[in-house]
């Protein structure tokens, strides 16, 4: 899909929030990025979605956004499912701005739940939507108490619930929303990507920022900022490792969902990142299930090009 | 005595470049102007302004700025923001002359819970292009700048049409040098900066602006040697 305009719906502002709310987030913004990490408490309007659906992401979104912007929206790696659909019209009419699935053209992509496996370039952006910021908030569920503790840089009780997990199990058990140090100072909730790609945030190049709608926090991690796993010398943070390759595009060291196909327990494991997916099979890389359209169908001429 | 033609656009513009500016210290990022404030305010200095203050927050203004009392009829029609006598109540201090700016403790630094409570000091200077040169590391900057440091354009920020293309990609990414070249600086900057950085995730924040281009030091921003 090329990045294409379109004409902003007449009535609203340009991205849909008010220039007053705008400036209030975007002095939020500025604060977060001067502390890496710390979440910073911010004035989160109602949207015309409900929490849950991004209502934090979207807003961090509307305050960076610009019309020359090119914007990407994924949840859970796909361009296709109803939120990222949803996200993607709502600034196509508000703001008029270009849409794109593809990571590489994209100036700002909005998030939910994973970072696009394309390697990220200074020029971009990228807004992760965050159910809930606090990464004490399961172990201790008072705000005064979490805040006091981050100001105290006093974060034994995260190791202490990390070392109970492999008391449990025998290795660290969590596996998304894993808990990270930035800078060395501030330990950060990554919002619910899976572990896998919490290496990714680590000096990357591009700048991150989080919106939590619900609960009114924004936060973030500059470029090229020192992201690292909370672990133990004995035990190690470790990423998900995956045996097989995407069942479509034959893609390694990835991260893959499971796909029930029927109900005998035939399984397939395709590729999160949909647009990357898609890019491997566009230039020839083929899955073991990947099947040939029919002719009919795939508006190509019915003699496949080798590959 | 202009504000912005069009606030929604031009705001959306100069925050990126100040976005840009906090997100990679002391990289210098085109900031476009379209007003016109009373002397002695810069352009530049009254588009972050106009782009970050209302009636929610508290501005400081430096000698020469009080001085003209249009500047303070300026700003508080296109801002509505509080004018205050006291640099410690202020959430953005507005500096004209920055070799005369009070020390940076004198401003509010932030609480211990609360450390984004810290002011702003956003300091008109003349030149993002002085010999006199310092370098700072920390986040934001790439671990190996000093490799990039060869490329770095500082001298020249103005002309680059804002959006996305590539070769504002590769200015971006070799402007990550850490190197600020920023002149007149308050006095005694090289201790100040330390100490402020000494009390991190306290201290407050620095954004410099220059004719036609901005560049800021957060408070993670460590002063090397």
């Amino acid at each position: 899909m090329n990045p294409t305009s379109y004409e902003p719906a007449s009535g609203y502002n340009f991205a849909y929030l008010d220039e007053q709310t705008k400036r209030m987030i975007r002095r939020a913004i500025l604060k977060a990025i001067a502390i890496p990490g710390y979440q910073v408490p911010f004035a989160s309007r109602e949207m015309p979605m409900p929490y849950g659906w991004g209502t934090g992401g979207v807003q961090v979104t509307a305050a960076i956004l610009g019309p020359q912007d090119v914007l990407k929206v994924i949840d859970q790696g796909s361009d296709d499912t109803t939120n990222a659909v949803s996200i993607r019209n709502f600034f196509r009419k508000t703001a008029g701005v270009a849409v794109t699935t593809r990571t590489a053209d994209a100036s700002i992509i909005q998030t939910r739940h994973r970072i696009p496996e394309t390697q990220l370039s200074a020029g971009q952006v990228l807004v992760y939507q965050v159910p809930i910021p606090e990464p004490l908030r399961f172990l201790e569920p008072r705000e005064t108490e979490t805040r006091k503790l981050h100001a105290l840089g006093e974060y034994g009780l995260m190791y202490v619930k990390l070392y109970e997990d492999i008391a449990r199990n025998g290795h660290i058990a969590t596996t998304y929303a894993y808990p990270v140090e930035v800078a060395g100072r501030y330990v950060m909730d990554p919002s619910p990507i899976p572990k896998f790609d919490n290496p990714r945030m680590h000096d990357m190049a591009a700048l991150q920022l989080f919106g939590a709608g619900r609960e009114k926090r924004i936060y973030a991690v500059p470029p090229h900022t020192s992201v690292r796993s909370l672990d133990f010398t004995d035990h190690p943070f470790t990423p998900q490792v995956f045996t097989e390759p995407c069942a479509l595009c034959a893609a390694r060291g990835v991260y893959l969902d499971e796909v029930i196909l029927d109900d005998r327990g035939q399984r397939m494991f395709v590729c999160s990142d949909t647009d990357f997916c898609e890019e491997r099979r566009a230039s020839g890389h083929r899955g073991h299930l990947l099947g040939e359209a029919p002719a009919a169908l795939s508006g190509q001429p019915a003699q496949q090009e080798a590959c | 005595m202009t504000g912005f033609a069009d606030p929604a656009l031009e705001s959306q513009q100069a925050f990126r470049a100040i976005m840009e500016a906090m997100a990679r210290p002391t990289s210098v990022q085109p900031l476009p102007t379209g007003v016109q404030p009373p002397a002695p305010l810069s352009p530049e200095l009254a588009a972050v302004i106009l782009t970050l203050a209302d009636n929610d927050v508290a501005l400081w203004l430096d000698a020469p700025l009080r001085a003209a009392p249009e500047v303070a009829r300026y700003l508080r029609f296109h801002t509505s923001a509080a004018l205050v006598d006291n640099p410690a109540d202020a959430d953005f201090a507005l500096i004209a002359a920055p070799e005369a700016c009070p020390p940076l403790a004198a401003f509010r630094q932030g609480e211990p819970q609360f450390p984004e409570r810290a002011a702003t000091l956003v300091l008109q200077a003349d030149r993002f292009d002085a010999p006199d040169s310092r370098r700072f590391s920390g986040p934001g900057l790439a671990p190996d700048a000093r490799a990039l440091s060869g490329d770095v354009d500082a001298a020249s920020p103005e002309g680059i049409p804002p959006g996305q293309s590539d070769s504002e990609k590769t200015r971006i990414s070799a402007n990550e040098s850490g190197v600020l070249a920023v002149a007149p600086l308050p006095a005694g900057f090289d201790r100040q900066i330390t100490l402020n950085r000494a009390q991190f995730p306290l201290g407050v924040d620095l954004i410099f602006v220059a004719p036609g281009a901005v560049s800021a030091l957060p408070r993670s921003a460590i002063l090397e040697g």
